[in-house]
């Protein structure tokens, strides 16, 4: 019954935010095709953060409107013309990569709020939930590892990103893992914490399972 | 296919009556050749004893420990000691390699004390450094070497001969994330090529390269998670939302 | 990294041969990088081992390498050359029997001045069996008619110089060399070729019979033989037991400091284990380290040992009376003592090793000290050795050999055992003290290998010389024992180097004038008595010649106590007089007329009858207390037996006894006296003797003490280095670093001496339960030096060396 997990962690809504900024710097190398953008684009983050095409038409649609960009003619957008960056374009990329990101804005995550409700609510077995948790997120990272495990040494967007995804969600599991040292010294409100099942382990390809011993003192 | 490793049940105790510590209890574990099985838990979860139970070092209160199919219940102190020079091979944290031996020395070692003949092992080692790219550190002794050059020479030590269990202690914890990440590398490379290995550790970042992590807590396997899929599914959700 | 090749099948445990290359690899490569750690250890089996070396060479050539008389011959005919052709002839009888002999001839020379005659000897160079008889010191050997050698006595005595000239028997010679016997310094004589000295009196012929019955002889006066030499046997033996007990001191200090070793290889050794290694071979690299200590240590020590040996040897020459080979080593000697060092060191590194690979290998990596032991089973022990040790000294009753040795053995083991729980005990009892202190005993007491083995090596090294004083002490002492009382000269008319029982025959205004010299000695002495002292000889027998002078002598009666299968050890009996019965202890008014011998010997005395027959006869015997003093005689003939016997009283000596003690200068006015009669006189010697071996054996046994008290010390503060920085970060100032390791250096030496004293006085009490006025005896310093001395100056010296700021506070021990 294994779920495929979106905690608010999935980098996809983030992401769209520079995708201006990311289309402005392929341009500052020189003029490029539509088409051509989008495959640079996924090759350099290393085909993390997919981008369609139509995505890629209107953010540079929005663009020349701001006169950041300009296109060589006047043709219909499509794979075939051609963008450039116009000097304001180079600004505001400049200006773009200076500025710090939001980082000081406490961002309202979704996988917190679970744990903050579920500590108030009786018969939730917290301890239980962190793990489901704390074993996704590990999954997740297993997934970004075996990415940076088979990336070639030279991708460097690959590289980084990876990186970068692991290092946040590390920073998630060990919140998880503070969390339930904070839990361990404050029992949970229910007066009766009732034996949750034991989570039902997929069997791997190698035959190899874990069994869930008895839990003495719970 | 025979598991590597197998643990039956194993539970371990410490002391007993009233000051009795439960540093395991009833845990089953199997890893197969070829398979990266991570321990996660935090400190004193009992991760590290359930290694040196595999590893011989200390006997199981109760269950059994198989390696390549052999019961070690019943084995004398010197048949566990040729086991684990012919079979396992530890890897420790920040204290792998002896002061006073080289690089090669090292290497050598196990099968030095198996009875290989000086030369044979010498050669053996030349060849695992070779593999792990220190051949130019062959003559170093480990005070001379980077605390990643010291790692990835315990791993090739680990690893020479004819040995397929590799247990880890937080074999990258005193290290950079760098160097860190090289010697887990390196441990992945071990894997592919046929051996089994048991990595102890804390840390999400490291259990993140193993196959298969199993969740530890006061000495019970709480959990443990999927192999990872390929990186298509990671394709697949950041394209679209899940379920 | 084959990784997937299939299991080899399994063969043997042990990795064999190379195995055991690898582990001794490896100690030695950290004996070369940590060998700051061991220099205490390897220089105290070093010094032992050059000691042991040193003395031991000097105590082999301490007997002379040939008997000064007999040379390395078995036999010796003495021929009078009063009838030449007679002479030759059984000289020729001689070398048919026996084959090669050597001849040497004596020709007594009187001197003006000299009391005693010069002895003109021929006799050739490096003969077969006087071989060791003569050298040349200086000059060459003398050639023909008209050259002589004489000895640096001869020369001092006579006023000669090398160019000079000799000529007591009317020819002069020049003196071409000077001569000496190097197996007798102080026998002096003028060398002359064979052929060219005058014609000898006597002829010593040297051979070996190998047991053979000998050619009839028609001029022998004497014949002497020696038995088997059996001096470099025992003194081997004994250097063999000295070096074990100075080693088994010393190993126990390297027991200290192996544990210590061990303990800070201990995770590597846990490392090992984890690769695979057996605790056998575990033990084998701990064990390998003692043996490459021992090894260096028995190798430079030896060489530094047989560097000191030609000093030694040149100041040992004149003590001992013979010349030394220096090149003469008792290599087996040697080879025995550099193999002890090493076993000891290699045993003393097995405790240690063995109490490592017992550890389980998880303790063992984490670096964690084993959990002390009880110290109950020590306790134990000490108590079982002490009772056993006191219960054999006891019934030893000072005779008994084997009781003896297992007794001190036995004790000696209480004395190790007693160490752990004493300080246990002193740990306790300093749980009141100021901080420092208290950490000091209490570091003691948590690591009882190192601490304990460090009371025991302080103790035994204390034992030693407290048990010496004190048996110094019993032996000397009481004016009751001794050679002579302190009122007593015993003169005597044969010539020192003769056998007792050869007397010179002197004329009656000769004895007239010697009696005289002995009546002005007596004069000298208030109130005083002189008893003269008679030897009977055999007037049927014909005069002998005297082997050193070759003057011609009687040979006195003797009496032999059996030996061996046929031989027996002989000496002169004196002519009983009431008085000399009384001073053997024996009523004269008790003694029946049938009895000839009355003597204070508890063996069975033999008489050979020379002339009349050459069976053995048992005499009718008394036995008597005997003399308290051993120098008086102790066997009688009575006049009864003289007369069965048909046997004539000579002169042989006198006993001059004074009203007083005897000064020193009485003594030597006596002597000089003596020595102008051509006599000798012998009292009562001594106390410096005890005097000196009690000092020495102090000093010694302080010396030793302190040194191994300093070692230890230095160990256990090195590895108490890490406290001291934490102590110095939470701000403790020089004088608790001082207060440390006085605290340490006293506790230690507090523990060794009262051990020492207490262990070694107890056996002696047991030994000496009888006459436990001895103790008496001992000066009131010795006492106070041990218990009071020993751990005020270990404190001192504590308080003065320490206090030194640690060299980084920051830094940890290297892994």
């Amino acid at each position: 019954m294994y779920t495929e997990y979106d905690t608010g962690y999935s980098p996809t809504g983030r992401v769209l935010m520079s995708v201006r900024h990311a289309l402005l710097a392929l341009l500052s190398e020189g003029p490029k095709y539509g088409l051509q953008l989008r495959q640079e684009f996924e090759a350099r983050t290393g085909e993390v953060w997919p981008l369609n095409v139509g995505q890629v038409y209107t953010t540079m649609q929005r663009l020349e409107r701001d006169g950041l960009v300009a296109s060589d003619d006047g043709e219909e957008p499509g794979p075939q013309k051609s963008f450039r960056i116009t000097p304001e374009g180079g600004a505001e990329l400049a200006a773009w990569l200076a500025t710090p990101p939001a980082a000081d804005v406490p961002p309202r995550d979704e996988l917190v709020i679970k744990v903050l409700v579920a500590t108030r609510l009786p018969g939730v077995d917290v301890i239980q939930l962190l793990q489901t948790h704390r074993r996704h997120l590990i999954e997740t990272m297993s997934r970004y590892t075996r990415l940076k495990e088979d990336a070639a040494e030279d991708d460097l967007g690959l590289l980084l990103v990876t990186d970068a995804e692991i290092f946040r969600l590390e920073a998630f599991v060990r919140w998880l893992d503070t969390a339930q040292a904070r839990l361990r010294h404050r029992p949970p409100p229910a007066a009766d914490p009732a034996p949750t099942p034991a989570s039902t382990l997929a069997p791997t390809p190698a035959s190899t399972r874990t069994r869930r011993g008895a839990r003495a003192g719970r | 296919m025979t598991p590597v490793l197998e643990l039956r049940a194993v539970t371990k105790v410490y002391g007993s009556g009233a000051v009795a510590v439960h540093a395991l209890t009833g845990v089953d574990l199997s890893v197969n050749a070829g398979e990266m099985v991570a321990v996660m838990g935090p400190s004193g979860s009992g991760k590290s004893t359930l290694l040196t139970i595999a590893g011989s070092l200390e006997q199981p209160t109760t269950g059994d420990v198989l390696v390549e199919g052999t019961p070690l219940a019943g084995m004398s102190a010197a048949d566990r000691a040729r086991l684990r020079r012919r079979h396992v091979g530890f890897v420790f944290q920040d204290f792998n390699l002896l002061p006073g031996l080289t690089a090669t020395e090292n290497i050598s070692l196990p099968l030095e004390l198996d009875g290989v003949r000086a030369r044979a092992a010498t050669a053996a080692a030349r060849r695992a450094l070779d593999e792990l790219g220190l051949a130019d550190r062959a003559g170093a002794y480990p005070d001379e070497l980077s605390g990643g050059q010291r790692q990835r020479i315990a791993i090739g030590r680990a690893l020479v001969g004819e040995r397929r269990l590799l247990l880890a202690d937080e074999p990258s914890g005193a290290l950079d994330t760098q160097a860190g990440e090289s010697v887990m590398r390196l441990l992945r490379d071990a894997c592919k090529r046929g051996a089994a290995a048991v990595l102890a550790t804390h840390d999400a970042q490291l259990a993140a390269w193993a196959d298969r992590v199993v969740f530890v807590r006061d000495g019970v396997a709480v959990d443990q998670s999927r192999p990872p899929a390929g990186p298509e599914s990671l394709l697949a959700a950041g394209t679209e939302p899940s379920r | 990294m084959t990784v997937a090749a299939p299991l080899r099948p399994v063969a043997r445990a042990e990795g064999g041969l190379p195995a055991r290359r690898a582990m001794v690899r490896w100690a030695w490569r950290m004996l070369r990088r940590e060998w700051r750690s061991q220099i205490l250890v390897t220089l105290l089996l070093l010094v032992a081992v050059a000691v042991a070396v040193c003395g031991g060479t000097a105590l082999y050539h301490a007997p002379p390498p040939a008997d000064p008389t007999l040379g390395t011959a078995r036999d010796v005919w003495v021929l009078n050359g009063q009838d030449p052709p007679a002479m030759t002839a059984d000289i020729t009888a001689l070398r048919r029997a026996y084959g090669t002999v050597d001849m040497v001839g004596h020709t007594p020379e009187r001197a003006p001045g000299l009391a005693r005659p010069v002895d003109y000897r021929a006799q050739p160079l490096g003969g077969t069996h006087t071989g060791h008889l003569l050298a040349i010191h200086r000059g060459r050997y003398p050639s023909g008619a008209t050259e002589a050698a004489v000895t640096t006595g001869t020369a001092k005595l006579l006023g000669l110089r090398l160019g000079g000239s000799i000529a007591l028997d009317g020819h002069p010679r020049t003196i071409v060399g000077i001569a000496e016997n190097p197996s007798d310094l102080t026998d002096d004589f003028v060398l002359v070729a064979p052929a060219g000295g005058p014609p000898p009196r006597s002829v010593s012929v040297f051979g070996d019979r190998h047991g053979r019955e000998g050619p009839r002889l028609t001029t022998v006066s004497q014949r002497l033989g020696q038995g088997g030499n059996t001096d470099q046997v025992v003194i081997t033996a004994l250097v063999l037991a000295a070096t074990t007990v100075l080693l088994l001191l010393v190993a126990f200090v390297a027991a200290a400091g192996f544990a210590v070793l061990a303990r800070r290889r201990l995770r590597q050794l846990g490392m090992l284990a984890a690769i695979g290694a057996t605790a056998r071979q575990v033990r084998l690299v701990v064990t390998a380290t003692g043996l490459l200590v021992g090894t260096v240590a028995a190798g430079v020590g030896a060489t530094v040992g047989l560097l000191f040996w030609p000093l030694a040897a040149g100041r040992l020459e004149p003590t001992i009376g013979h010349r030394i080979d220096r090149f003469d080593l008792p290599w087996p000697l040697i080879a025995a003592i550099v193999v002890l060092a090493m076993a000891m060191s290699a045993a003393a590194a097995w405790w240690p090793a063995w109490a490592v690979s017992r550890l389980p290998v998880t303790l063992a990596l984490s670096g964690r000290p084993p959990a002390p032991r009880s110290t109950h089973r020590p306790a134990a022990l000490a108590a079982v050795g002490l009772a056993v040790g006191l219960g054999c000294l006891a019934t030893s009753d000072r005779r008994n050999p084997i009781l003896i040795v297992v007794g001190t053995v036995a004790t000696a083991l209480a004395i190790l055992f007693a160490g752990p729980p004493a300080i246990r005990l002193l740990a306790a009892a300093g749980a009141r003290t100021p901080v420092a202190a208290r950490l000091a005993l209490r570091d003691l007491a948590r690591h009882p290998a190192r601490s304990g083995a460090a009371v025991a090596a302080i103790s035994l090294a204390l034992a030693i010389p407290v048990a010496a004083v004190v048996v110094a002490t019993a032996a000397q002492a009481t004016p009751a024992t001794g050679n002579l009382s302190d009122r007593q000269v015993l003169v005597r008319i044969p010539q020192p180097g003769d056998p007792p029982a050869l007397v010179p025959i002197s004329s009656a205004s000769r004895l007239r004038e010697l009696a005289d010299r002995v009546g002005e000695m007596a004069a000298a002495l208030p109130a005083s008595t002189v008893l003269p002292l008679d030897l009977a000889y055999d007037p049927a027998a014909p005069p002998e010649l005297s082997p050193t002078t070759g003057q011609p002598v009687r040979h006195a009666q003797e009496l032999g106590s059996a030996r061996g299968d046929s031989e027996f050890a002989m000496a002169p009996a004196y002519v009983a007089s009431p008085a000399l019965l009384r001073l053997a202890g024996a009523d004269p008014a008790a003694i029946p007329r049938s009895v000839d011998v009355v003597t204070g010997q508890a063996r069975s005395l033999v008489m050979f009858a020379p002339t009349r027959t050459r069976d053995l006869e048992h005499p009718p015997t008394v036995r008597v207390p005997g003399p308290r003093y051993t120098s008086l005689p102790d066997t009688l003939l009575t006049v009864g037996g003289l007369a069965r016997r048909q046997l004539v009283p000579v002169r042989a000596g006198w006993l001059i006894e004074s009203g007083q003690h005897l000064t020193g200068p009485q003594v030597a006015a006596a002597r000089r006296i003596a020595a102008r009669a051509g006599l000798t006189i012998e009292s009562r010697d001594g106390q410096a003797a005890v005097q000196t071996v009690r000092a020495s054996a102090t000093a010694g046994g302080l010396v030793l003490a302190l040194a191994v008290l300093a070692m230890t010390v230095g160990l256990i503060r090195s590895e108490g280095a890490a406290d001291l920085r934490t102590l110095t970060a939470t701000g403790a100032d020089a004088g608790i670093r001082r207060t440390l390791t006085a605290a340490t250096a006293g506790g230690l030496a507090l523990l060794g001496v009262l051990l020492g004293t207490f262990g070694a006085g107890l056996g002696l009490v047991a030994v000496y339960r009888s006459d436990l006025a001895a103790f008496g005896h001992v000066p009131a310093i010795y006492p106070l030096i041990f218990l009071v001395g020993v751990p005020s100056a270990a404190t001192a010296a504590g308080w003065l060396l320490a206090g030194r700021e640690p060299a980084s506070i920051a830094r940890r021990m290297p892994q």
